[in-house]
């Protein structure tokens, strides 16, 4: 072989190589350019020209006005950063005329568009879907390969973009038009007492994730694995509503017991909650002032379904403390309602039960607003049941006989065999029984003491009362009337300085109780006129510490009648006053006796330390904070019907009768659990006088004509 | 000097034997070719794309959806990007075994082995730009292999004095994450500084071939042509190697449009530094170091791959030997060792994959053991000593340095190509093992 063969050979071989490779150049490129120029919107197009041009005469005037040429249209939309591309198929949308196309061309459903003009809006906002693709497959993105976060909503599943602008949690009559799914989804929302773990809109618990974050999230930022199905934000939401702990383990999460049209609409809602990129002035004016937090005060109703349901129960029945790890208190029982009063209920709600679920909803937490404090500890203490009226039982004259039935089963646990009341306040004293009109007594009972171990008895109907209040009287000839003496009134930086010399040492430095019963007690004033405590400040109470102030004493320790006045300002003033922290009030028992006691009685259930095992922690700062002695006194006098909390006062076959001073022990041995007082600050304020009013509303009812002055 | 570079850089006349298209497979001028077509579609594409963390990934999109032919023009642009690494490592691999490095050479070597950086350097640069999961993820991790000196600072207690690894982090990316920074960064080198710098080395990298006497080609090549034992047959370039150039330039954009006309380049969803992805796999290139960086950071990211780069760079001062320069595998028993070298190497990194695969970490073994003892005992280390033992062997069996130089040479190339496949290929969720993506645990 010559070198000039191999030469040639060489070169031929080159180019050979060339010229096959520019032929395999030139077919490719011929290729891509066809791929270029038959892209599939192009069909659309066609199809839609022909589809014009067969339904009317006019069609071809109609077409002239469209562009005949193909191209690609798209929306640009600046304030959202977004370019949609969807009318290069979809070009029916705005021509009324295709009404009944086929879906890809046809016109746009109801008066929406004309709300929200394309070429404002796009459409991408509202469908999801990728905009600026222009294949259906990556515009629609509904398949894994298409790599779009956000594929295109399906069916009504489109009506939670509704929400992203319009929606308004808080303020219902604000709602939208139409999103049937996405109002009944929003209707759950609100009846299922999300908001008790999670935040949405600043409201809400911290249990849980945020809500207002949920619906921006992409599907990469959950884990399926542990979802059938589709691997979409969508599916994962609804199989995480039907059972929380299966695909996020070890979730908190309750799993709602809901029908499968609820829970879609419930996910529709949440994937509404999310707040899209885009400027202010897009949004409803009710959905802006929520997202800058700016909402109305809500009422204890729609609060307590909103974030207490969850956990308490919609009708208050609570969660069982045998059945679930963590229990609920079922806090609409009516015993429980009967001693609690809404300054427990509130401090409860604004600290919260450390180690407990029950949370702290200060408002620097939960978002809560002051007034919705008392709203909602309105709301829980207004599910109490009262069977009486106060005009139903003055007018009727009842029989001792069975009130005294009624005060052997219910009163004498704590007032005592013939209400001597050697622990408690002596109720048939017959100094106080002539003081005391009827209505006073009524009131007493209907209304309970709030913070002392009284409890308002509205389980009594009008007859029942009327029987007791006979029973209470059978010694005596006849009731006294109610006297409405004039006083001037009193002066109540004076009345303090009197009450602290003349009257603390007994009834507490702040009227709180001491030895003397609490008299500084806004359901006491409401109750007794200033009439009837005159009486018994001059009078005093024969066999009680109680002297007459103007009887019993001589000289400089006598009390003139507009000394008296002063001291009746002074206490009406100071309990109108928020206290700086809730005292406990006065105990007569000893906690090591308690302890033992304790130990036999409670602890089976509250547990050893008082930590709780099936029930409350007693042993709980926050608890011994909210709670008064006298709660507790009346939490274990009575128990809690339809509980596991039995009657300690009455007992019964399962359990002990304890005598008022061994349950005196063990209340004082709880109380020695108590490490800290915490200052109530705020939550003071929240605390509603509502028994004021009440009792105002109850005089009101009994005498319409003349409504009783001061 | 521009008349003389430019006028001077393609020799008129040539080896007829340097043409024969086994000998160079045309590999060096099929990577310029894939440069200048980067070149041309990278300007292309700069017409539209925006490196704006909020612009990038639309600009990217619409360069896909609506600019004419611009989904082609990207598809080549990045398989061509993956090419050109793939063909710069096969060009080593060509100019290493056949010796080309002897006989003065030895600067153009450094030169090809700078440029076989800068490629890495502008792929991975050019990696970012779309914006998307797949970009942020990878160059996080590049950017964390970038930091894993940290590994040894830390030891040493060195990083509250002085981060090394951090601070190349820093200048790497302009932040602690990847950002807009980085975005401006990276955009910067793939599109101004890193070209520059390639064009100019490749100017270099040419000029030194005529320089050094045009392709290196044994002696008895020669012979075997020219059987008087005359000096070796000279061509003039035009046509024969301008044919030659033109066929392999031609071929090489034959075969990239075939593969952009069918195989779209992937773009993930838009980048989301909240949702990993898992497995985060860095460019396949980089995938053999990013395995051996699951072993031990410092090692696997910094001590491996400087060693590798610190090898090749030696190789011309370390293996002078001359007499089997430019023929392939140096004769027969270079083949030979490279053969014995190659089996070696699968069998030693496929032991201790498995070893490391089926008894887990060292660390799970040896909790309380200190750290020091994971970043110099673990699988990518014993790999390493073991293939440098192996060298060690062949050096003192065979009468050249040569030899030893294949060896080591293969020995990694081959350890290099199976942890990319088993990175590639075998690594899953977590960066566990399994057999195929079809088995990967849903997440």
């Amino acid at each position: 072989m010559t070198e000039q063969n191999k030469k040639y050979r060489l070169q031929r071989f080159f180019q050979i190589i060339t010229l096959g490779s520019s032929f395999i150049i030139l077919i490719l490129f011929a290729l891509m350019v066809v791929a270029e120029q038959r892209p599939e919107w192009k069909f659309y197009q066609h199809q839609y020209r022909q589809r014009v041009l067969a339904n009317s005469a006019s069609a071809r005037k109609e077409l002239g006005q469209q562009d005949k040429t193909p191209r690609i249209r798209q929306i640009q939309i600046d304030d959202f950063s977004r370019i949609d591309r969807c009318t290069t198929c979809h070009l029916g949308v705005e021509n009324p005329n295709m009404s009944r196309a086929p879906l890809a061309f046809r016109t746009h459903s109801g008066d929406l568009l004309r709300q929200h003009p394309p070429d404002r809006f796009g459409c991408t906002i509202c469908h999801s879907g990728q905009g600026r693709a222009i294949d259906k497959k990556n515009a629609h993105a509904l398949t894994a390969d298409a790599h779009w976060d956000r594929p295109l909503l399906k069916g009504a599943a489109v009506q939670s973009s509704c929400g992203q602008c319009h929606l308004a949690i808080f303020s219902p009559d604000s709602s939208f038009r139409g999103a049937p799914l996405f109002q009944k989804g929003r209707r759950i929302f609100a009846r299922e007492g999300c908001l008790g773990c999670h935040k949405a809109r600043g409201l809400g618990g911290s249990a849980g994730p945020d809500l207002s974050e949920q619906g921006r999230k992409t599907r990469h930022e959950y884990s399926f694995r542990n979802v059938d199905g589709e691997r979409s934000v969508s599916n994962w939401l609804r199989e995480h509503f039907k059972d929380p702990d299966m695909v996020s383990p070890g979730s908190q999460m309750l799993a709602f017991d809901l029908p499968e049209d609820d829970i879609d609409a419930l996910v529709t809602f949440t994937m509404g909650l999310s707040k899209p990129a885009m400027p202010l002035d897009y949004f409803s004016v009710a959905t802006l002032n929520e997202l800058k937090g700016k909402r109305a005060v809500l009422d204890g109703n729609t609060l307590y379904a909103m974030t207490c349901s969850a956990c308490h129960g919609k009708n208050g029945e609570g969660k069982s403390y045998t059945e679930y790890t963590w229990g609920a208190p079922a806090i609409f029982n009516q015993d429980f309602l009967s001693f609690a009063s809404t300054d427990f209920i509130a401090s409860t709600l604004w600290f919260g039960r450390a180690e407990r679920q029950m949370a702290a909803w200060t408002p620097h937490f939960s978002g809560m607003k002051n007034r919705e404090f008392s709203n909602l500890a309105d709301f829980v203490k207004s599910r109490r049941n009262i069977r009486s009226t106060m005009s139903a039982v003055l007018a009727q004259t009842g029989d001792a006989g069975r009130g005294s039935d009624i005060y052997t089963s219910h009163c004498l646990m704590c007032h005592g065999d013939n209400g001597s009341g050697t622990e408690t306040i002596s109720i048939l004293n017959p100094d106080f029984l002539a003081a005391a009109a009827d209505s006073f007594l009524y009131k007493t009972i209907v209304s309970g003491r709030r913070n002392t171990a009284m409890p308002g008895w509205g389980r009594f109907s009008s007859g029942d009362m009327a029987d007791l209040i006979a029973f209470l009287r059978r010694g005596q000839k006849q009731a006294p009337i109610h006297r409405r003496r004039e006083f001037n009134p009193g002066d109540a930086v004076n009345g303090e300085q009197l009450y602290h010399y003349r009257c603390s040492r007994c009834h507490g430095l702040h009227g709180e109780g001491r030895s003397g019963p609490a008299i500084a007690n806004a359901d006491f004033l409401a109750a007794a006129s200033d009439d009837l405590i005159h009486t018994i400040v001059a009078h005093g109470r024969r066999h009680t510490a109680m002297f007459g102030w103007t009887d019993d004493v001589a000289s400089a320790e006598k009390l003139a009648q507009s000394q008296i006045s002063d001291i009746i300002a002074y206490l009406r003033e100071l309990a109108a006053k928020p206290s700086a922290v809730l005292y406990p009030g006065p105990n007569l028992g000893h906690a090591d006796a308690g302890k033992d006691l304790f130990a036999r009685h409670c602890s089976e259930c509250h547990g050893q330390k008082g930590k709780g095992i099936k029930a409350p922690a007693l042993n709980n700062q926050e608890f011994l904070n909210s709670a008064t002695n006298g709660y507790l006194l009346a939490a274990m006098s009575l128990g809690r019907e339809n509980t596991a909390m039995p009657s300690w006062g009455r007992g019964s076959k399962k359990n002990a009768k304890l005598s008022i001073q061994e349950r005196y022990d063990i209340a004082a041995f709880i109380r020695r659990r108590q490490r800290v007082v915490i200052k109530r600050g705020k939550a003071a304020s929240m605390t509603p006088p509502n028994s004021a009013a009440e009792n105002k509303k109850m005089e009101q009812e009994a005498n319409p004509a003349a409504p009783l002055g001061k | 000097m521009s008349r003389n570079f430019f006028l001077h850089i393609h020799a008129p006349r040539v080896q007829l034997a340097g043409l024969r298209p086994t000998f160079t497979f045309g590999l060096g001028v099929c990577a310029a070719f894939l440069f200048l077509i980067l070149l041309i579609t990278g300007a292309l594409l700069m017409l539209y794309y925006t490196p704006s963390v909020e612009r990038a990934y639309a600009s990217v999109k619409d360069i896909i959806f609506v600019i004419p032919g611009g989904r082609y023009i990207r598809n080549m642009h990045r398989w061509a990007g993956h090419g050109l690494v793939l063909v710069a490592f096969l060009h080593l691999a060509r100019v290493f075994y056949t010796a080309s490095y002897t006989k003065g050479r030895a600067f153009n070597w450094v030169i090809g082995a700078s440029l076989l950086v800068i490629v890495l350097l502008l792929s991975f640069s050019g990696y970012l730009l779309p914006w998307d999961q797949l970009a942020y993820w990878a160059v996080t991790i590049g950017a964390n292999i970038a930091a894993s000196v940290r590994e040894l600072t830390d030891l040493l207690g060195l990083t509250q004095i002085f981060d090394v690894g951090g601070f190349t982090k820093r200048i790497l990316i302009g932040d602690e994450t990847v950002g807009q920074d980085a975005l401006t960064r990276f955009y910067m080198l793939h599109v101004v500084f890193l070209p520059v710098v390639m064009i100019v080395l490749i100017g270099v990298h040419f000029w030194r071939i005529r320089k050094d006497g045009g392709l290196n080609l044994p002696v008895r090549t020669n012979k075997l042509v020219n059987n008087t034992g005359a000096a070796p047959k000279i061509i003039d370039a035009w046509p024969t190697a301008l044919w030659g150039e033109l066929a392999t330039l031609t071929l090489t954009l034959a075969l990239l449009m075939l593969v952009s006309y069918f195989f779209d380049a992937p773009i993930k969803e838009l980048a989301n530094p909240f949702a990993p992805e898992n497995p985060a796999k860095s460019p396949w290139y980089f995938l053999g170091i990013q395995e051996l960086v699951s072993y031990s950071a410092f090692a696997g990211g910094v001590l491996i791959p400087l060693g590798f780069i610190a090898f090749i760079i030696s190789i011309p001062f370390y293996d002078t030997d001359t007499k089997w320069s430019g023929l392939w595998f140096s004769g027969p028993m270079g083949r030979k060792v490279g053969i014995v070298s190659s089996i070696y190497a699968a069998s030693a990194t496929l032991f201790f994959l498995f070893i490391s695969t089926k008894f887990g970490r060292l660390r799970s073994l040896l909790p309380q053991a200190p750290q020091f003892l994971f970043m110099l005992v673990n699988p990518g280390t014993l790999m390493a000593g073991s293939f440098i033992l192996w060298a060690n062997l062949v050096r003192r069996r065979t009468p050249s340095k040569r030899f030893a130089a294949i060896a080591l040479f293969t020995c990694i190339m081959v350890g290099f190509i199976i942890l990319t496949i088993v990175g590639l290929a075998f690594r899953g969720p977590n960066w566990q093992f399994y057999w195929s993506p079809a088995t990967w645990p849903t997440l």
